[in-house]
């Protein structure tokens, strides 16, 4: 008990005088403490990193969307204009002598 | 000197002690805080911001026989503008409100390009006036696509952000647009939402909606450093699944031809209320064009695709019924041939029935007292028909309606589209059966059918006797794969090849040489027959007591049809047109304006599709132009 009592107030001394690294003998553990603290900083700057790669797939996405929209206005708007009758007025309103054909196309067989 | 020494390290302890209860504090603060402290409202705080967003499913196209697009979801803008941001502070600095005008001077020029509903100048004035007025929410155009929004935001004012310039843009992702326009408007079918945001659905629009509709999904978003959100892949998501593609068996070329043959004939006939006409493909009963066009009760207003004829209105054929008769007695083998003939007393049955002027004339122009059942069919007579049904069924009438029964014509079939209307056949055991019924009934009266009931029976007669169902639906695809395949089904044959082939022939007399005469010169021969009946006034038009085909003040409704199939000898199209007209003194006779439109509808059919062409067979196979360019060298 009484062994017990000295050694802790050993332990707490040498806390106090600042010699507790040196007397458990820390040094033998640099290396895991600089891996453990290197994982750490890999684990955040990953982190960051994936943060950022979201980042642009999320722009890209958006990207992506708006060109499809974009697209989609297109398609509509070329719809809108190849419609015969469309086509009919079109050419009518240019003074066009084209008109719609009376005829079928004729077919070349081989 | 040792008194100084012994001073330092004194103090230096202290430090240390100081810092070694420091470190103490610490580690137990932060021991309490992991076990034991509660952050409470405050814990939102010290996290990444976190969301679950919904992300709405992308609505299915409609499509056309051929892909191309009928219905599409694509979103549309609409962009105010607070023109008077920043003038109370402006108004103190000249230089900055100079500024800001010219650049709303040079966006103007863009405005008229792109926006195009008012000049530049009158773009600028509007914005300046708005601007003096302190008007924070002017429009400056609606229902505008993404290209037109982006060429607008890269306009001088406009590129300098929306707090500078005051743009305000709305937009609507669910916006559903038609590229045709009012193309086939009524099958496709229309979507809205109203003020308590419920979904309102018609036609293909509305029968497909579960395909169309897709399934939204959702998934957890954070916030980033930058204030940005992204998917947070921890937490759980739910896939947003698109809706499906429906491809319908419509062709966008045939569907404008027959809207444009209407159109034509009807847009300055203001006696016209609407029209109807449904091309359908014999072999397979595939539809490939159904128009509806209709005015509202405005007298000069524009037709527009609303209201479905061909499925809602069911009304009194007319002479397009007599086809139902010959069918049935040649069928039931009461006559052998078109050449028979009955007699003609003056067009009077027993008294009962209206006296059929067209017999009158027939005995004055010939002088005979018989006629032929084909000569009866040309001229459309009353009497003929009446004469068929009486002679063959006044014992048993019941077997007449087993025939109309049989041929699809007393009920209604399963459709694409919802709100397909029963036909109304008054039966020997109704109540409404009377003395003249079965008369009436042979000759288009008494019974109500609908287009698509009428073009049906009529597909079947140029398909040898074999009653295709028709359907509209073609495929439901998704990613341009099919999911699920619709392919022709039939009824199966209402009655023998050699009885269609006689019907054929009596229809082919009819435009040649009866009442659609006039489709005698058409592109490709054409056997069909016309119709014209009175139409029941309906009780918000005031119909005269006693007689529900009169208005109070003596107007009449009549419809006017031409039904048929072309070309003769192997028929590929059944076309159907029917007009309806407005209550009117007018006399109206029905036939011609549809046989017109059938006409060019036939024309249309004939220049543009393929397959009608003259085939040109080369001597030698064809082996490019690079090679001929060489063989000419």
């Amino acid at each position: 008990m009484e062994e017990a009592k000295m050694s802790i107030k050993k332990t707490l001394l040498t806390m106090v005088r600042g010699e507790w690294i040196e007397v458990f003998r820390i040094e033998r553990y640099f290396f895991h403490i600089m891996t453990v603290i290197a994982v750490l900083i890999l684990t955040v700057a990953l982190n960051w990193k994936m943060d950022q790669e979201m980042l642009t797939l999320q722009q890209k996405k958006t990207e992506l969307k708006m060109i499809k929209i974009k697209h989609a206005g297109k398609t509509i708007k070329c719809a809108e204009i190849e419609r015969i009758g469309q086509v009919k007025d079109l050419l009518n309103k240019m003074g066009s002598k084209l008109v719609v054909p009376e005829e079928p196309a004729k077919e070349l067989k081989k | 000197m040792k008194q100084d020494v012994n001073w330092v390290a004194k103090t230096m302890r202290f430090i240390q002690i100081f810092l070694f209860l420091i470190g103490i504090v610490v580690l137990v603060k932060i021991v309490l805080i992991k076990f034991t402290f509660n952050l409470g409202n405050l814990e939102p705080y010290f996290q990444p911001k976190c969301d679950t967003v919904v992300i709405a499913p992308v609505r299915g196209n409609i499509l056309d026989h051929n892909g191309k697009i009928l219905a599409m979801s694509n979103p549309r803008y609409t962009l105010h503008m607070d023109c008077a941001i920043h003038y109370p502070e402006y108004k103190k600095d000249k230089k900055k409100e100079e500024d800001w005008r010219k650049l709303a001077k040079e966006s103007s020029k863009g405005l008229e390009r792109f926006v195009g509903h008012m000049s530049a100048a009158e773009y600028y004035k509007q914005i300046i006036s708005n601007r003096e007025n302190g008007n924070k929410y002017w429009k400056i155009c609606e229902n505008v696509y993404r290209e037109t929004l982006d060429s607008v935001m890269a306009l001088p004012l406009f590129q300098k952000g929306n707090n500078y310039s005051g743009l305000i843009v709305k937009s609507d992702l669910d916006s559903r647009s038609y590229p045709y326009g009012y193309l086939a408007r009524t099958t496709v079918g229309r979507i809205s939402r109203n003020s308590d945001n419920v979904v309102r659905t018609n036609g293909i629009e509305g029968k497909f909606n579960e395909y169309l509709c897709g399934h939204a999904g959702s998934e957890a978003v954070k916030q980033t450093d930058k204030r940005k959100y992204i998917k947070d892949y921890g937490k759980k998501a739910t896939k947003v699944e698109d809706g499906q593609d429906i491809r319908t068996t419509l062709d966008v070329n045939l569907q404008d031809i027959a809207d444009r043959a209407i159109r034509e004939k009807i847009d300055t006939n203001y006696l016209i209320e609407g029209a109807c006409a449904i091309v359908m493909e014999v072999e397979t009963g595939a539809i490939r064009a159904m128009v509806n066009l209709k005015r509202d009760s405005i007298y000069r207003s524009p037709l527009r695709e609303y209201y479905n004829y061909a499925l809602l209105q069911s009304g009194e054929p007319g002479s397009v019924f007599k086809t139902v008769t010959l069918t049935s007695v040649i069928e039931d083998g009461y006559i052998q041939s078109l050449e028979e003939t009955l007699p003609t007393n003056h067009g009077v049955i027993g008294g009962k029935y209206p006296i059929d002027s067209h017999i009158g004339d027939y005995e004055k122009e010939t002088g005979l007292n018989q006629i032929s059942i084909k000569h009866g069919f040309e001229i459309s007579s009353n009497y003929v028909f009446a004469k068929l049904a009486i002679d063959n069924y006044g014992e048993n009438p019941q077997a007449f309606f087993d025939n109309i029964r049989k041929f699809r014509l007393a009920d209604a079939f399963e459709f694409d589209i919802d709100g397909l209307r029963t036909p109304t056949i008054t039966y020997p055991d109704s109540k409404l059966w009377s003395g003249t019924s079965l008369g009436t009934t042979a000759y288009g009266y008494s019974s109500c059918v609908t287009p698509l009931h009428v073009v049906t029976f009529y597909n079947a007669i140029g398909n040898g006797g074999k009653m295709m169902k028709p359907y509209i639906i073609e495929s439901i695809e998704k990613n341009g794969h099919n999911e699920k395949k619709f392919k022709p089904e039939d009824f199966g044959q209402i009655c023998s090849k050699s009885t269609a082939d006689t019907v054929k022939a009596a229809l082919y007399a009819v435009t040649h040489a009866g009442t659609a005469k006039k489709l005698r010169n058409s592109k490709l021969e054409i056997a069909g027959k016309t119709g014209t009946a009175r139409v029941i006034i309906e009780k918000n038009e005031k119909p005269m007591k006693g007689n529900p085909y009169m208005t109070e003040n003596g107007r009449r409704k009549y419809q006017g049809t031409f039904v048929g199939f072309f070309p003769v000898d192997k028929p590929k199209y059944t076309v159907l047109v029917t007009i309806y007209s407005r209550p009117s003194r007018q006399n109206f006779y029905g036939g011609g304006i549809p046989a017109a439109a059938v006409k060019d509808i036939v024309s249309g059919i004939y220049s543009l599709e393929r397959g009608w062409g003259e085939e040109i067979v080369g001597k030698t196979p064809f082996k490019g132009f690079g090679n001929m360019e060489k063989e000419e060298q």
